[in-house]
């Protein structure tokens, strides 16, 4: 057993396959991460891979020890995201995409927007609406419809503001799902994003489409003609 | 008299004793609160809209346009009839121009900044009388989704709305949101349109999201108070009174001080409006702070005895 106030090397851990089932493994890792490696916690995200550990167990495990190993490991940040179970909210996602950035390490939107993978899913929706990348469209239409609320309300905003299509059928069934004031948020992104009430009016009630003119309106001057 | 000096002598012990127990709680809580890492570029459909009704100078709008954060505005509701002086030269100054506010009841004009230096600058130009509307025509005119309510001279603070941004990220957007910064001054971020299911955030943060000018006679006053009490036992006569009437005129300029310069960053006396008030919201505050963190710490403490109980399991096995 590993007791040494270091760094476990490769033989040790090996060691600790041999010795040790899968099991006991998989529960002494948030013990060995609490107590006896500190802050090398991105040394322990390399233990879980090798061990083939759930990484569901890293559910409790601070933002920090992500973040520090997406700073130590950047090349191989994607991977270690993609096996977190937890859903991440949209500050860590964005977090861990500046984190990335920082590092050097380019990352292709495509892959990410095409992944069955929540998380990877909504870094993908995020540096489409930093950038604006248009070219997303086509990938954000389906993931518009999406289960995931949260990856399809994110996906319907960033289509608005990177101008996309708005009479699609995944759009509209979309709409329908959408609470009262998530809708009054879409009709105030698609004003802000310069739509016309023409784009939009299939999905939307009288009363909202008085309310879309209403808000489009008021970033109008008025033209007096003599 | 001797029996009063006792008594004030051993009360302003007990008071020093609670004094320097809170300060060490105070400095303990600074640490455990983790500073929120600020993603500053913007979380694109998470936008803030500052609300400043009725200011009388210009200085909550520039505090306003300090601001970092790529997704939010300033809307500032005033009676340009009555304060031309100040908010006409606004209008000139930031190249404001008029739109349509057709729709909007009580508006006599409304004005948008088409120039991006200025990022988003919007003047509601409401009457007076219909000062009860003027949240409800600020929130009509809102580009984005959050409504940062600002009352009266308060300025925000340097990347508070950036810190807002962060904290709406950290819950599910499908969720409506109202934020109140435990400590802060008159500044609360609500949805701009949510009607049920809103349930409120709790924010710990060692920094305030806002602060208000006050002149500088209120601390003059908070001042006088302890140098009042030091002469009233000066005269007395009674040493002992002298001392203890000292301690607790230390006490609480001290307290005062630290209230001070824990709600505002930028000047002593740049605090709310009256400096007691203030005091007992700083001492409210950190008893709320101290709490919560007394629970956390109970709640994080319970998962080390399992885990104890784990490793030796996990030695009785590998005997």
């Amino acid at each position: 057993m590993i007791t040494a106030d270091e760094e476990p090397t490769d033989r040790d851990i090996r060691t600790l396959r041999w010795l040790f089932p899968p099991g006991i493994i998989a529960d002494s890792v948030a013990f060995i991460a609490e107590y006896i490696y500190g802050n090398a916690r991105h040394r322990l995200a390399l233990i879980v891979e090798v061990c083939e550990v759930n990484y569901s167990l890293l559910q409790n495990t601070q933002l920090q020890e992500i973040s520090a190993f997406v700073e130590a490991y950047p090349d191989r940040a994607i991977q270690y995201i993609a096996r977190i179970e937890s859903p991440l909210s949209w500050y860590e996602v964005a977090l861990l995409s500046q984190l990335m950035r920082q590092t050097g390490v380019s990352i292709a939107y495509t892959p990410l927007l095409k992944s069955q993978n929540r998380n990877l899913q909504l870094i993908g929706i995020y540096i489409c609406v930093l950038f604006t990348i248009t070219d997303a469209e086509p990938y954000l239409q389906q993931l518009v419809e999406s289960e995931d609320e949260e990856v399809a309300y994110t996906a319907l905003l960033t289509l608005c503001a990177i101008g996309g299509e708005l009479t699609s059928l995944g759009v509209s069934s979309a709409l329908s799902h959408l609470a009262t004031y998530h809708r009054t948020t879409f009709i105030r992104h698609a004003v802000q994003a310069c739509y016309s009430l023409q784009s939009c009016a299939t999905h939307l009630s009288d009363e909202e489409q008085r309310l879309f003119l209403q808000q489009s309106n008021s970033y109008k001057c008025q033209i007096v003609c003599n | 008299m001797q029996l009063i000096s006792t008594l004030l002598f051993i009360l302003s012990l007990i008071l020093l004793a609670g004094a320097v127990l809170f300060i060490r709680l105070w400095h303990r809580s600074r640490k455990n609160t983790s500073p929120i890492k600020l993603v500053r570029e913007g979380f694109g459909h998470i936008g803030i809209s500052a609300i400043v009704e009725y200011p009388e100078t210009t200085a909550p709008l520039l505090s306003l346009l300090d601001e970092e954060y790529p997704h939010s505005e300033a809307i500032i509701v005033t009676d340009l009839q009555r304060n031309n002086d100040t908010f006409g030269e606004l209008v000139r100054n930031f190249r404001l121009t008029k739109v349509n506010h057709s729709d909007l009841k009580w508006v006599r004009a409304l004005y948008r900044s088409r120039r991006k230096m200025f990022r988003r600058v919007v003047v509601i130009d409401l009457p007076t009388e219909e000062r009860s509307h003027a949240t409800a025509a600020a929130k009509k005119v809102a580009s984005f989704d959050y409504i940062l309510r600002l009352q009266g001279e308060c300025c925000v603070a340097h990347n508070a709305l950036t810190y807002c941004a962060n904290i709406i990220a950290l819950h599910p957007t499908t969720k409506a949101l109202k934020v109140e910064s435990i400590i802060g001054a008159n500044a609360r971020l609500e949805r701009a349109d949510a009607t049920a299911g809103r349930h409120s955030v709790r924010v710990l943060s060692n920094r305030a999201l806002a602060w208000r000018k006050s002149t500088p006679k209120f601390l003059i006053l908070a001042i006088s108070l302890p140098a009042v009490i030091i002469y009233l036992a000066h005269i007395s006569g009674h040493r002992l009174f002298a001392v203890s009437a000292g301690i607790i005129a230390a006490i609480l300029i001290a307290f005062i001080y630290i209230s001070c310069r824990v709600v505002s960053e930028k000047a002593v006396y740049s605090t709310t409006d009256t400096i007691i008030k203030n005091f007992y919201r700083f001492l409210v505050e950190h008893i709320k702070i101290f709490h919560y963190l007394y629970k956390e710490r109970n709640r994080q403490d319970t998962p080390r005895v399992e885990r104890v109980e784990l490793l030796n399991k996990i030695q009785d096995n590998r005997e």
